[in-house]
């Protein structure tokens, strides 16, 4: 009798351990709404700072980091990632526009801040460390700053391609000289692949810069899912080239890739690369714009310029910063000539014609 | 004893007969079922009401509509591929599913039994590691083949997408296909091999006594392969999903997103309506008979071929992606780092994992309840299709449209909202494996433990929970998983300062920290296993 009322208790203990288990993990999870309504709240707040981010979490975090560090406000990050193909956050911070959640946004480009802008969605802000930023990187209205920055290059692989036979200008893609087979580029409907289109739209005209497209979609040039995979493919042989940003290009280089980077149309006749700054801006209406602005602050001085530069996440610098570059390749780099806005007039042309050409 | 009934789940619940009235005050059963479709459409459909309102606006606002849901010629052209591709994939692993899950059901104890967990295994390795794997592994073999002067496997294109979400849906169609043959009643296939040989049986008894489940499985892989452009994109093939997201992103605009998917939304749930239909009625059997053990089945030499032949593609689609993580990840030191490194996005993931995996159990439940005799053919096909069927950026922009504003619920900005859209977008399977799996229990034992138990609620949890927890439990790890990995929809509605895992793992894929990722899938693999194996043991002895 006592044995059958043992193994009964046992066999109900059993069946109630997912549900326990089931509580414990909700109850936790409980906590957490308490604890953002306790009357502290508001004072936490002060102490808080929401930034959206399209950085790559392994650089931007330290920063997050050390400004915590140095101010002691707790920073609430939300990071983008690459597969979501640019509706990530952007469209999250369009979507909150009527009660705005983020305080700050560090963009590592520069295309949808000006959208952002567009949609009424900054606040004007002019950063006491930005002064000695130059002109052409800061907004008219004060609503977005830039600085430091990435390059469209070309990454190549260095066994399989003799640096002779290296492409100079981004027309040696479409020419019969290199198998459009062993070239990669990303989908040029996302991310900067699509704002470097735009720029080609802005400084060739859109009928030439469609042209060259056709030429590229005729010869059959590897159309791939993102940047990163033009690296890895280059890297691993699959590829001979791809145009790519910098950032990831030197990832390749650091993992003892045997690859190399060039900078195309930098001759004398050359139309130059198109050169991506990282923009902040100040989010209008965001909770505590106090904190926002301190990392804004932060984020635009010399010394963080310094740090990415040396961590790797940007390549150029918008100004003299006491940290040395990863290579000298950058120096004097001759950049596109056509302004921040002109690039964005042409985003949506660009990926329209993109669209209809690349995704079949 | 044993006999097939046409009945629908919960049926027992409609017999408001003398001994249910002697039981206390009875609720009338029409309101409490209009009461669970009014909770149901409200937790999961406000969001996409809210997206149909701004789309209604959109469209009277003299903005051009019709390009965007008429498909242009190029346009059709990427519904026909997706069609084609998804219908390949559905095929593809439903037969393998079926021959598997024939080969799974025999495997009742000792080591055979141990396979089983290939399904759980293979469900918890997200899609984008075995593309990853995958190709690493074909790089290898073209080594090979280039060293011997023979030509190369191109791994990308149609094939190769149609090969990696094959088996990322596997265990779907393998588990759902399992379910449906141990709802089919033992005496029948009994009786059967009397007059005919066990091949025979299979094709003609245990097969179509489980084609209502099986189809099911292959309505929500198609669904499901015909809205993931992710893999076909990483393989280079382009799909109508891309192109939706390529809308999206040229124009920020969600509500021409949204029309641009109706096409697709009405496609999917037209083939996912068609094989639901079976689910209006199943045959119930007594849950009793399946204990029982036979003699062990004879197959043909060509079907227990394949049958070991699926059973290696099991175990190869496990290994393949495993072995190369613990490659990747290059040592346990290595792999400790990463993981306490991540213990906040670990707690998070499980956080929004366990919690939308409940909720969508306790939808599930109640779901099914009111589905009860009327079956899964009716309205409730369109309530679990559609939310299914919505692009995920879609499901987090509409959830940030309703819940981002002042009001006694604010629950924006915390792990609510995530936990919303998993339950969004997954509470749908949940409430098809509960179904499926109350399809198992008998009805004479539900009625016998309603004439002993004291009232409704002692009923309910002592005799009709018990026997169902088997099948909740099931439900909970397919939400589970599924839950782990999303993104979408949980990009745009994470509470800052809160990453989960996946959100970490996609993040570090374009840094390139090859080991950091393989870390943290490996991490999600074993945390998944150990939470199964949790899971299982509690249920004692009980399949």
């Amino acid at each position: 009798m006592l044995k059958n009322i043992k193994r009964r208790i046992k066999m109900k203990f059993r069946s109630l351990i997912p549900v326990v288990i089931i509580f414990a993990v909700i109850g936790l999870a409980a906590c957490q709404p308490k604890q953002v309504a306790n009357k502290q709240q508001d004072e936490n707040k002060k102490q808080e700072v929401v930034v959206y981010t399209s950085v790559d979490q392994v650089f931007s975090e330290p920063v997050f980091k050390d400004f915590e560090k140095q101010t002691g406000i707790k920073v609430l990050p939300v990071y983008d990632v690459e597969a979501t193909k640019t509706v990530g956050l952007v469209n999250r911070l369009i979507a909150e526009k009527n009660r705005p959640q983020a305080d700050v946004f560090w963009n590592g480009e520069f295309i949808n801040t000006i959208l952002l802008k567009d949609k009424g969605i900054l606040a004007s802000y002019k950063s006491p460390n930005a002064s000695d930023i130059p002109a052409n990187f800061i907004d008219a209205d004060n609503k977005w700053t830039g600085f430091g920055g990435r390059a469209r290059v070309l990454i190549v692989n260095k066994n399989l391609v003799k640096p002779a036979n290296y492409p100079k200008s981004i027309y040696d893609l479409v020419s019969n000289k290199y198998k459009a087979e062993r070239i990669g580029i990303a989908k040029p409907v996302f991310g900067t692949t699509a704002t470097h289109v735009s720029a080609l739209y802005a400084v060739l005209g859109p009928e030439k810069a469609k042209e060259f497209f056709a030429k590229v979609r005729d010869r059959k040039i590897q159309i791939v899912d993102g940047n990163s995979v033009v690296k890895d493919m280059v890297a691993a042989g699959k590829l001979d080239m791809g145009l790519t940003d910098t950032d990831d290009a030197y990832s390749a280089i650091k993992d003892g890739a045997p690859v190399d980077i060039i900078v195309l149309d930098q001759d004398e006749k050359g139309m130059g690369t198109l050169v991506i700054p990282n923009t902040v801006a100040l989010i209008a209406n965001g909770p505590t714009p106090e904190t926002g602005k301190k990392l804004v602050d932060y984020l635009l001085s010399k010394e963080n310029e310094a740090r990415v530069l040396t961590d790797g996440w940007i390549d150029l610098t918008v100004r003299k910063v006491d940290a040395k570059p990863k290579t000298d390749k950058y120096n004097n780099i001759k950049s596109i000539k056509a302004s921040f806005m002109d690039i964005y007039k042409q985003l949506e042309p660009a990926k329209k014609d993109m669209q209809e050409m690349f995704i079949k | 004893m044993g006999f097939t009934e046409e009945r629908g789940i919960g049926g027992e619940f409609l017999n408001n007969n003398a001994s249910d009235k002697r039981k206390g005050f009875i609720v009338p059963r029409g309101l409490i079922n209009i009461t669970i479709l009014l909770v149901y459409i409200l937790v999961i459909f406000s969001p996409i009401i809210s997206m149909l309102i701004d789309t209604i606006s959109y469209i009277f606002s003299g903005k051009e509509w019709i390009g965007l849901l008429v498909p242009s010629q190029r346009k059709w052209g990427l519904l026909f591929q997706s069609v084609v591709l998804s219908g390949l994939i559905t095929v593809f692993s439903v037969l393998i599913g079926i021959i598997a899950a024939s080969k799974f059901w025999e495997y009742k104890k000792g080591a055979g039994k141990l396979l089983k967990w290939l399904i759980l295994l293979l469900l918890v390795i997200p899609p984008y590691i075995h593309t990853h794997a995958w190709g690493l592994f074909i790089d290898r073999i073209n080594n090979v083949l280039s060293s011997l002067n023979f030509g190369t496997i191109v791994f990308q294109g149609f094939w190769a997408s149609c090969f990696v979400e094959t088996i990322a849906f596997l265990p779907i169609t393998t588990g759902l296909t399992l379910l449906g043959m141990a709802a089919v009643d033992k005496e029948l296939v009994d009786a059967g091999r009397i007059t005919s040989d066990d091949f025979g049986v299979f094709r003609k008894i245990i097969i179509p006594l489980s084609m209502r489940v099986i189809a099911a499985g292959a309505g929500l892989v198609f669904l499901l392969s015909l809205i993931d452009y992710t893999i076909p994109s990483l393989l280079q093939f382009d799909l109508y999903a891309l192109e939706i997201f390529a809308e999206f992103s040229a124009t920020n605009e969600p509500v021409r997103a949204f029309l641009l998917s109706l096409p697709m939304i009405i496609l999917s749930l037209t083939v996912f309506g068609f094989t639901m239909k079976g689910l209006k009625t199943i045959n119930l059997s007594n849950l009793w008979n399946q204990a029982s053990e036979g003699r062990s089945f004879k197959w043909p030499f060509w079907f227990s071929l394949l049958q070991k032949t699926t059973i290696g593609i099991f175990i190869v689609s496990v290994f393949v992606p495993i072995v190369s993580l613990v490659f990747e990840a290059e040592s346990l030191r290595k792999f400790i780092d990463v993981v306490s490194a991540s213990s906040q996005e670990f707690y998070v993931s499980i956080l929004i994992a366990v919690s939308t995996a409940f909720i969508s159990i306790v939808l599930a439940v109640l779901a099914v309840w009111a589905i009860g005799k009327k079956g899964i053919g009716n309205v409730w096909w369109v309530l679990i299709g559609v939310p299914l069927a919505i692009p995920a950026p879609l499901v987090g922009i509409g959830l940030i449209s309703v819940w981002n504003r002042p009001g006694i619920i604010d629950i924006y900005g915390t792990e609510v909202m995530p936990i919303l859209a998993g339950v969004i977008r997954f509470s749908a399977i949940a409430i098809l494996v509960v179904y499926v799996y109350s399809s198992r229990i008998s009805s004479l034992l539900m009625d016998a433990g309603k004439v002993f138990a004291k009232n409704r609620i002692k009923y309910f949890f002592r005799i009709r929970m018990p026997m169902m927890l088997p099948g909740l439990i099931a439900g909970f790890f397919f939400v589970f998983t599924l839950a782990l990995g999303e993104l979408g929809a949980t990009l745009i509605v994470a509470p800052p300062g809160k990453t989960t895992l996946t959100m970490k793992i996609y993040n570090y894929l374009h840094y390139g920290g090859t080991e950091t990722i393989a870390g943290l899938c490996l991490a999600v693999i074993i945390m998944t296993m150990v939470s199964g194996i949790i899971g299982l043991l509690s249920l004692g002895k009980k399949e």
